[in-house]
Parts: structure tokens; sequence; C-alpha cells
């Protein structure tokens, strides 16, 4: 989600970056857990990272279709900065990962994701999480 | 005339070609029965990651009941289970949204639709019973899931794919037409002896194979399951004899 050294970025991008990467995560696991296990997933993420991304604590109670990332973008591209909604993209993806990680531990994680981060030109950020 | 070849694919599971008569026949339509936590998943998973390659890959079809991401979470334990295998040459595939319309039309539709697309030499439906409680929904269950299962053999079977059909709660005195379809069927049971579990494996059928009747012990340990097939009873029986004292061999070499 990072943008390019130099390279001035808005919400609005921001937003459409976040969104970018959760349809490919979206796309690599929803075929192997199915769209509500998906969506569940990504409701209790947002629950838990809404404690240090305040940005984050209108989506908690919304009613979010499975796949829909659209009230997703327009926090996002709502935030005050463009810090703020990396910040809350960052933080979000991360307690994703995280959460992924407790359940079926760090390789499998990594391995269904792969194609995730697989030619993303801006993905350090998001590959740091995974570390 | 030259007559069709049936392939063995050897399992992978110690013991187990030898149960079978000599492997898996290919092409074949399984089921793998038995009781819950008897083993089946476990069974599935093993066969899986040792038979499929990237060139004869795998898909694992889960349907309803245990959460894809509990048995993913529960099989990695297992060494079998090869991480770097996953979206190569074993793909998990859901198919939560159409049992749970209680279409089984919809169900083999997106079975054969992935299949079509992944050109599989190994399927595997879990469970059954999640897709017989799916039918249940729709009106006249038993003559829909009958035809789900004979539509499914027979498309799996043309696009040369060895399935396996994973159920649980089968009675085995139940005129299950499902078991009139199949190929095979494997029976796993276990019971309580004093404080231990007692793990036995039937082959109720295998078309084709020499299989050795009867129950055979199996464990489940970090490795999978090892089944342990009975020793054949001349040479054990001899070899038997041959250890004992001459006074106690002589009272079992007259029986």
């Amino acid at each position: 989600m990072a943008a390019q050294p130099g390279e001035a970025i808005d919400c609005a991008q921001t937003a459409d970056l976040a969104v970018a990467t959760w349809r490919k995560i979206d796309d690599a696991l929803w075929p192997i857990i199915g769209h509500a296990g998906m969506a569940a997933l990504f409701k209790r993420s947002l629950y838990l990272a809404r404690v240090d991304q305040p940005a984050l604590t209108a989506l908690v109670e919304a009613e979010i279709a499975p796949g829909n990332f659209a009230l997703l973008h327009e926090t996002l591209a709502q935030q005050s900065s463009a810090e703020v909604a990396a910040a809350a993209q960052a933080g979000l993806l991360k307690t994703f990962i995280d959460l992924l990680t407790s359940l079926i531990g760090p390789a499998l994680t990594e391995r269904l994701l792969r194609s995730v981060w697989d030619n993303e030109p801006s993905s350090v950020e998001t590959k740091d999480t995974l570390s | 005339m030259n007559k069709a070849t049936i392939n063995r694919l050897q399992t992978g599971v110690p013991g187990l070609d030898e149960v079978l008569g000599g492997g898996l026949p290919e092409f074949s339509f399984n089921i793998l029965a038995g009781p819950p936590g008897s083993g089946k998943t476990t069974l599935a998973h093993q066969l899986m990651f040792a038979l499929a390659t990237p060139e004869r890959p795998a898909l694992y079809f889960t349907v309803l009941g245990e959460p894809p991401l509990k048995m993913l979470r529960y099989q990695q334990q297992f060494e079998f289970f090869d991480t770097e295998a996953v979206n190569r040459s074993v793909r998990f595939i859901n198919l939560s949204d159409e049992a749970m319309a209680g279409d089984l039309d919809r169900v083999l539709k997106r079975i054969v639709d992935e299949v079509a697309q992944h050109g599989p030499a190994l399927v595997f439906v879990d469970s059954f019973r999640s897709v017989a409680l799916a039918s249940a929904t729709g009106g006249s269950p038993h003559n829909k899931l009958q035809q789900f299962v004979q539509q499914l053999g027979m498309q799996m079977t043309s696009w040369q794919a060895t399935t396996f059909l994973i159920g649980e709660y089968f009675s085995e005195t139940d005129a299950n037409p499902v078991f009139t379809v199949c190929d095979g069927l494997i029976w796993l049971r276990q019971s309580v002896q004093r404080n231990s579990m007692v793990r036995k494996l039937q082959i109720m059928k295998m078309r084709g194979q020499p299989t050795l009747p009867g129950l055979h012990t199996f464990r489940i340990s970090a490795s999978g399951l090892e089944v342990f097939p009975p020793a054949s009873v001349a040479v054990s029986r001899r070899a038997f004899v041959s250890c004992l004292a001459p006074s106690v061999a002589a009272v079992f070499s007259n029986r």
C-alpha cells in the first residue's frame, strides 16, 4: 500500500489500493473457506483492529455483504489524511493476517495468500506484515 | 482383443495396499464411511497428499459441516500434510454456498465446472452426509441424492478422476443406493475397549480387486493411518511354532 517515493497519494487512492488488495485476498480465500467464512474473518478483523484504528469503528457495526468492500473504500476515502487511511488499512490487514495465522499457521497462511502478493508492485508493506 | 488395463494406485498408507489387494483401482468411485472421529477425513488427506502431483492434481471439495479452516488447522498437524502442495497439486474448494441453497444440481454443476477447469486425477467430496442434508431441504431427498451420486459417479469417471465420497452415519444394513453405485466401499470403525481406542478398517467392496476380507486393525499417529494386514496364515503359523519350546510346539502342531 506504500506510495512510491516522492509521489503524493490521497485518501481516495489509498482506498483504491486497499480495496484492490482485499479483492485479491477475497479471491484467494473464498473458494477455500466460502464467502461466509471469508466474511466472518473480515468482520472479526475489523472488530479487533478498531482498538488501534478508530477509523474502522463505523465498519464494525455495519452490515457488510460478503466480498463487498465498498463501505471500507468509503470509510478510508473519508479520512482526514492519506496517512490515517493507510494506517487503518495496514492495521486491518495485519490483524486479518494475524487472525488467519492463529488458525492455520504461518506456513499455510503464506501459501494461501501468495497469489495476493505476486505481481503486486506496491506490496512491500503488506509483505512485511507476513514476516 | 486387448482388454482394459486397470492401473492400481499405491495409496501411501502403510498396509492399505495389501488389504486392498494391490492398491486402489484408477478411476474408481469410492466411499469412505464411518462414524465421526473414525479417521475418514484423515485417510482422505493422507491418500490425497500421497497421490497428487502437479500433473495429476487433486480437488478436495468441502461441503458443509466441519469448517474448512478447522479442517486445515488439524490436518496440517499430520506429517503427510505438505503446505507447499496446496494450490499446486492439491486444491481445496468450498461448496457451502451451493449446498446451503439446498440445490444438488448446483452442487453437482460446481463440482463438474471445477473438475473441467482443473482436470484433477483425484476428487474428494467431504462430506457426503452434508450433501444428503442439503438435499433434504429440496423435496424427494432420497431420489435426488441417488440421482446426485449416480451423476457424480458418471461424470467423474468420464473425467478420469479417481473419486472419494466421504460419508458418516451410514448404516451398514441400509440398502443405500449409493453402495450400489460405488466401486469401492471402505468402512472405518472405532470402539473403546477399557481405556483404549480400537480402530478397524474393512473393505466392504472393491470391484475387480482380491481384497483381504474382514476387519483390519489400524492406528492413527502423527504420520497418519497405518493398517495392519494379517500376516500370511501358513507362514506365520510355521514361524510361530518354530519359536516355541518343543513341548509347547507339539500342542500347536497337533491342531
